[in-house]
């Protein structure tokens, strides 16, 4: 039991946020669920990693309580004045939906209990066996919980066998937080935290589809997403292994998703900006990820504010926000990684020209990763036929790129892949890198991508109601043309026209 | 005459533009048909075969957490990791106190790196030095530098593996006679 109360942390703390942001008064409570899980793990990773590397705040239990306790005695407030005001929400009016659509709400729940259960219950039972997870994530984080700071010296001396001593570390944090919940150093408490990732996703990329596509269309991409093996089995990357790239695809995607809303609040750009702070702290990959969501999201802002929408103004503030806390976050992280000697690391920018990286960029180099690539994509274990058919979904049903959404999840899928291509581009051993990453870094661009999907199965759905409208049409006409037919009788004049 | 001739044929146009786009219609009608059969199909054939693989794969997985259930925590990892393996770890970290430093001795053999690695996570919060045997017969970290001296543990791999807690004197003996043979 002691085991559960590390998501139990996590879950809890980030539902009082979900109830101090009005902004998620819109979600629905599945995607409620989902932000309340991510929020929560972004909210006391950052917390730890200030307090540790600002405020000399020692990592032990009593620290992560308190992170603990601030959003979560701000919530159950919030919660008990709504209670009191009668404000809470009205559940939806029941629209009717067909027998199909009824079938797929419990084809997805079932599926979604059956192998989120399928992942917890190895998590809770097996020790933690994957590569990079032994190597970095979890090692470091046991270093971090008996120095009690993020600054450690074993990080910092230049002798110690430390692999990758400059990554971020936001996950190992976390980590320490689930340890300090479970009170001991059981790996299984904090398996269960990466376990919980995968329902997470799941809940934003319905979330996702919701928003920008319809319930349907959410419906069929939520259960596509179950369909894909790798995501949720794979220990070297996917849910049952202790990686950070399911992380950093929740807080990359989350972050969008929140930032690309019609009018978002302040309250969303805050939200917005806790997950993209937690990217940019979990991984390399991160930064030019959380970039590239500011981006996206202010080019969206300013776009509106040319056209003199409403809605301008909301979408400026709300990514000013969310840049306002990036910005603090990778002030953070230059200033702990500063005094940490790099070694034990691929050394991507020791070596780094821009004239060597427009050479290799533009030599064969890269190219020799395609193979590997197609071999990892196509792989029925991994995948099952998600790159074989998905493709042809995308010929048939192509989303419009005219509209904004569209073309903005299309750069933001395109970001992961091309940062990857460029760092094949500078290692000397691109096609074992790009075997042992791409599965990882399509993963990273999950949630625009099935966001994509969502456009793509939409207009599908769209076209089909618009030719059994037609049909329907048609049947009709048929119907009251015969109708009057009949009721022309030969040599009268004056029969009333049948009204249409 | 030719009123009714002009009158006639411009009737036949209209009929035969309005046959045209009526087929027209209906062409881009059965495309579109044709691709919303396909579209559908694709995703009918996504989600049918991928729920069956992810039922099966997900009861797997369930089955195999039910036979672990019972096992604690040390259980478990011996059962992972092999028993020879899992009780030469425990016995380093009962000797080793948890703020010393060691020295990781690398295998020769260079695939075996991951052992380094799988080691230093084991007996973590201790902090380990990384030496490798260099050409010769030194023992360098990879870094070039010598062995520190301050250090007076070391772990090294014994012949199947498994990791060995000696001081840094009975490692370097048993290092030179590894060298010799």
């Amino acid at each position: 039991m002691t085991l559960i109360a590390s998501i139990a942390l996590f879950f809890g703390t980030g539902l009082g946020l979900t109830l101090c942001f009005p902004g998620f008064e819109k979600s629905s409570l599945a995607g409620r669920a989902g932000f309340a899980y991510l929020l929560g793990v972004a909210w006391i990773g950052l917390f730890l990693y200030t307090a540790s590397h600002f405020g000399r705040a020692r990592l032990d239990g009593p620290l992560v309580f308190l992170a603990a306790f601030l959003p979560m005695a701000a919530g159950l407030g919030i919660a008990v004045r709504l209670l009191i005001l009668r404000r809470w929400r009205e559940p939806a009016v029941r629209t009717r939906r067909g027998a199909l659509q009824t079938i797929g709400r419990w084809g997805l729940v079932f599926l979604t209990i059956l192998i989120s259960s399928a992942v917890l219950a190895n998590a809770l039972t097996h020790p933690l066996e994957d590569w990079d997870g032994r190597m970095t994530w979890a090692a470091q984080a046991a270093f971090l919980r008996d120095a009690g700071t993020v600054d450690a010296e074993i990080l910092r001396s230049p002798r110690s066998f430390i692999s990758h001593p400059r990554y971020p570390l936001l996950m190992p944090l976390v980590q320490v937080a689930a340890s300090e919940a479970a009170g001991s150093d059981d790996e299984r408490a904090v398996r269960a935290v990466y376990a919980v990732f995968f329902p997470a996703l799941l809940l934003l990329v319905f979330e996702a589809g919701r928003r920008w596509a319809g319930s349907l269309a959410a419906l069929l991409i939520a259960l596509l997403l179950l369909t894909v093996p790798w995501i949720p089995f794979d220990r070297e990357g996917g849910a049952t292994g202790a990686y950070s790239d399911l992380p950093l695809a929740c807080f990359f995607g989350g972050g969008l998703l929140l930032l690309l809303r019609g009018r978002p609040r302040l309250s969303d750009g805050v939200a917005a900006g806790l997950l993209l702070a937690a990217a940019l702290l979990t991984k390399n990959e991160g930064l030019p990820e959380s970039l590239t969501a500011l981006a996206l999201a202010g080019l969206g802002a300013g776009i509106a504010l040319l056209r003199r929408r409403r809605s301008g103004r909301a979408r400026l503030l709300a990514t000013a926000l969310a840049s306002i806390l990036v910005l603090g976050s990778l002030g953070l992280l230059v200033s702990w990684r500063s005094p940490i000697p790099n070694r034990y690391d691929e050394s991507y920018f020791e070596t780094f020209s821009l004239s060597s990286f427009a050479h290799n960029l533009a030599s064969e180099r890269p190219f020799t990763t395609i193979p590997v690539i197609a071999s990892r994509m196509f792989s029925a274990e991994a995948w099952g036929l998600f790159w074989w058919l998905t493709p042809v979904l995308f010929l048939v049903a192509a989303p419009s790129f005219r509209r904004p959404p569209t073309t903005l999840l299309a750069v933001a899928t395109a970001v992961p892949l091309l940062a990857a291509w460029a760092a094949y581009a500078q290692v000397t051993t691109a096609t074992y890198y790009a075997s042992v990453t791409w599965n990882r870094i399509l993963l990273q661009a999950c949630v625009p991508l099935f966001g994509l999907l969502a456009l793509a199965v939409k207009r599908l759905l769209t076209e089909n109601r618009d030719i059994r409208d037609i049909r329907d049409n048609r049947e009709n006409r048929d119907e009251k043309s015969s109708l009057s037919a009949s009721l022309i009788v030969p040599g009268v004049s004056d029969v009333p026209d049948v009204p249409s | 005459m030719a009123l009714a001739i002009g009158n006639c044929s411009r009737a036949n146009n209209r009929d035969i533009s309005a046959d045209v786009i009526a087929l027209n219609r209906a062409s881009v009608l059965g495309l579109r048909r044709l691709r919303i059969g396909v579209g559908v199909s694709v995703l009918a054939v996504l989600i049918g075969a991928g729920a069956v693989n992810m039922i099966h794969r997900s009861w797997q997985l369930l089955a195999e957490a039910g036979r672990w259930a019972k096992l604690d925590s040390s259980e478990a990892r011996r059962r992972s990791f092999g028993a020879a393996y899992t009780s030469a770890v425990d016995g380093i970290r009962r000797a080793l106190p948890e703020d010393s430093w060691y020295l990781l001795v690398s295998p020769e053999r260079t695939e075996a790196d991951g052992w380094a690695l799988w080691v230093r996570y084991d007996l973590a919060p201790r902090r380990p030095v990384l030496i490798q045997a260099r050409a010769g017969g030194a023992l360098r970290s990879p870094s070039g530098a010598g062995m520190p001296k301050w250090v007076h543990w070391a772990v090294l791999p014994d012949g199947e593996g498994r990791p060995l807690l000696l001081t840094r004197e009975e490692a370097l003996v048993r290092l030179k006679a590894r060298d010799r043979r």
